[in-house]
């Protein structure tokens, strides 16, 4: 089940309850959509939401998998996770579905992709050799940049000034939430040392 | 800077995101697993106190009484002596040569069975990301839907639902352990 929870009042309300599974949901820039990733159809399939509720729209007709959505900052552009090529990897298609292009071509397991708030950058997770690693991308030149030295990296996501990326690890056997620069020199473990660390995602200032 | 981050992190925008609830089989339902698909094996009962004094004959009769098991046990329904789960290779979600004899026979004992219903749920296991998983799971659940469909099952019969990573089989980290969790599961209803 997929709620929006209004963070302010505590308040939560149901966006979709479909059969199958209905996750991976992400807002749009302007707040008005939710992008989710559901499988009433049989595979997982991209869907678009009205945030007021609504039948879905699908996005994505593939016999493939396609989850993990994300929208540029300008909310014109998704970036999601497909198989559709044989094996996971990063796509970008219009936000209101259409030809998707692939985005990433290094490995042959790339996902959960975020875009920073200034639209420069790329962060996923690329499996290599065994190990789950943060990555960066710069979209002008597409040069990535490894950024950590950890195996089990997951759910990156960008400060809203773009200068930093918080994830989640494991360090010594732990979860561990860290942030790092985008040059992977300077890093800082964040939370606690006990418990079950998943999916950080970075707040917007407050206005 | 460091306040900066925890003040920005204590104001994380929440969609809040509970996956894989959209089926009607609860997350803390754990299918009994049973490769063989056949009924559990009672446990020898305890040796009951006789009353009164009784003969040799008597507790050895009383020692061996059978545990009644309810014949709507779930475990018991299914093509006997059947495998209910199918496992997969990594990353992969092709049904192995060796499991098409069990589909077949689910299918024709769905095909007898009209009005049963089944729920194959799919699972991986726990290396790589959790919605990246949860739709492989699905994908391996309905890979053995569409099988049975092909063998004549209907659509109406068979639900394919994914619980992704979150629900392994065997919580080891060595990769046999980790065979036994890239799995479909096969339960009636």
């Amino acid at each position: 089940m997929i709620y929006a929870h209004d963070v302010a009042s505590g308040k939560r309300r149901l966006l979709a309850n479909f059969r199958g599974s209905n996750s991976a949901p992400a807002w749009s820039p302007d707040g008005r959509q939710i992008v989710a990733t559901l499988s009433r159809d049989g595979g997982s399939q991209l869907y678009a939401m009205d945030a007021n509720g609504g039948e879905p729209r699908r996005l994505t007709q593939s016999q493939s998998i396609d989850t993990e959505p994300t929208f540029a900052p300008d909310g014109r552009s998704i970036y999601f996770v497909s198989d559709r090529g044989g094996a996971p990897q990063i796509y970008r298609m219009p936000a209101s579905g259409g030809n998707a292009e692939r985005v990433t071509f290094s490995g042959n397991y790339n996902i959960s992709p975020a875009i920073s708030p200034d639209g420069k950058y790329l962060a996923y997770v690329s499996r290599i050799s065994g190990a789950f690693k943060l990555q960066v991308m710069e979209l002008g030149t597409n040069t990535v940049t490894q950024l950590t030295d950890t195996s089990a990296d997951e759910s990156p996501s960008f400060s809203p000034n773009s200068r930093l990326i918080v994830y989640a690890t494991q360090q010594q056997g732990r979860d561990a939430l860290m942030t790092t620069t985008l040059d992977g020199k300077i890093k800082a473990r964040l939370a606690g040392a006990s418990g079950d660390i998943r999916e950080p995602d970075w707040g917007p200032y407050s206005r | 800077m460091k306040h900066t981050i925890f003040s920005s992190l204590a104001t994380l925008s929440v969609a809040a995101l509970l996956t894989a609830c959209g089926s009607s089989v609860k997350l803390d339902e754990v299918p009994v697993e049973n490769r063989t698909g056949s009924v559990v094996t009672p446990q020898p009962m305890p040796m009951p106190i006789p009353m009164p004094m009784p003969t040799t004959s008597d507790v050895l009769s009383k020692a061996v009484a059978p545990v009644e098991i309810a014949a709507t046990s779930i475990a018991a329904v299914g093509p006997m002596g059947v495998t209910k789960v199918i496992y997969f290779d990594y990353d992969s979600f092709t049904i192995k040569p060796e499991f098409q004899g069990a589909v077949e026979a689910h299918a024709k004992y769905m095909a007898v069975n009209k009005t049963i219903k089944l729920s194959v749920e799919g699972h991986t296991d726990e290396r790589g990301g959790r919605e990246y998983n949860l739709a492989l799971g699905q994908k391996r659940a309905e890979a053995v839907r569409r099988a049975l469909g092909l063998l004549g099952v209907t659509d109406a019969q068979v639900e394919a639902v994914s619980f992704g990573k979150e629900k392994p089989a065997n919580s080891g980290m060595d990769e046999a352990a980790l065979a036994k969790n890239r799995r479909a599961e096969l339960s009636y209803r």
